[in-house]
């Protein structure tokens, strides 16, 4: 069966490097199927989104061969304001639908995620606007 | 509609905890809210934590709120005629150890779960703990559904500590 982000497997410098799948696994809380999951960003502006999106999708792609996702909507454009800043939250919300290989973790997931938007961040955001990340388990 | 691959679900503790929570819920009387796990009863104010001496499982273990950190709270309802973002404001107002930063929605249009139906949607609350209080993330579930569900139908409440990093 062929997942829904197959077209984007592997695009990521880290998933094609040798021993991707060694550096890939160890410890921390793993990824339960039927469980849901968020893609957190927090950025200065809502400029953008469509490239952070692309880091999801890049995200997922790349450990297909353990995690399936399925979409399951979005946090669009949470504004935030406080004194002295003003920031966007933006999300995705996905289900785990197959876990494959159950030592693939939430940290794992969450630093992989983190290495692709730091990747774009000082080059295709003015500012390095994205300045948060972050991947955690819902249980709703 | 069943959910595809339901023979292959894991029976890890959180799966087992989230099944038994859903099987209290069936045996709540009638006219309580469908779906969730929290406590419908007992203050609305949020209450401090177990004692340190309470023996309590790891996976039981509400995570302790930490003053400057930052939070975010799921609300899923299917209701339509209420905003429930002003509801979570009331909430949030009437507290003054945490500070609303923002909001936000999202939309959960998929099949959760087999006794419940589609097109959940999910609002989103990001706040931020100001003073040192001795809540768990659990106490501020339990006193937001309580706040909210009074007001409107609602599925459930979670709130998780972001460790927001680039």
């Amino acid at each position: 069966m062929q997942g829904p982000f197959a077209k984007y497997r592997p695009l990521g410098s880290f998933a094609q490097s040798d021993g991707f799948r060694d550096e890939f696994l160890y410890g921390g809380n793993e990824i339960r199927e039927g469980n849901i999951y968020l893609f957190i960003t927090q950025t200065r502006n809502n400029k953008g989104t469509y490239l952070i999106s692309d880091e999801i999708d890049d995200t997922i792609g790349s450990i297909l061969d353990f995690i399936q996702f399925e979409h399951m909507g979005e946090i669009t454009n949470a504004d935030v304001f406080s004194e002295d800043v003003e920031y966007t939250i933006t999300g995705t919300i996905m289900r785990a639908d197959i876990v494959k290989d159950s030592n693939v973790t939430q940290n794992q997931v969450r630093e992989l995620f983190s290495q692709n938007v730091s990747a774009i961040n000082s080059t295709d955001f003015e500012d390095n606007a994205i300045f948060a990340t972050d991947f955690i388990e819902v249980d709703i | 509609m069943k959910r595809p691959f339901k023979n292959q679900r894991p029976v890890g503790p959180f799966f087992q905890r989230r099944q038994q929570r859903r099987r209290e819920d069936k045996r709540r009387p009638a006219g309580g809210k469908k779906g969730g796990h929290q406590t419908r009863t007992g203050s609305s104010s949020i209450s401090p934590s177990p004692s340190s001496n309470e023996t309590q499982t790891e996976e039981n273990t509400p995570i302790e709120i930490v003053e400057g950190a930052t939070y975010i709270g799921l609300v899923k309802h299917d209701d339509d005629e209420i905003n429930v973002f002003y509801q979570i404001d009331d909430f949030f107002a009437e507290t003054e150890s945490y500070e609303m930063k923002g909001d936000g929605i999202g939309y959960i249009d998929a099949d959760m779960d087999p006794t419940q139906a589609d097109d959940y949607q999910l609002n989103v609350v990001i706040f931020q703990s100001v003073e040192e209080n001795n809540a768990t993330t659990s106490d501020i579930e339990n006193a937001m559904m309580k706040e909210i569900a009074d007001r409107m139908d609602i599925a459930s409440v979670d709130v998780q500590r972001l460790t927001l990093m680039v």
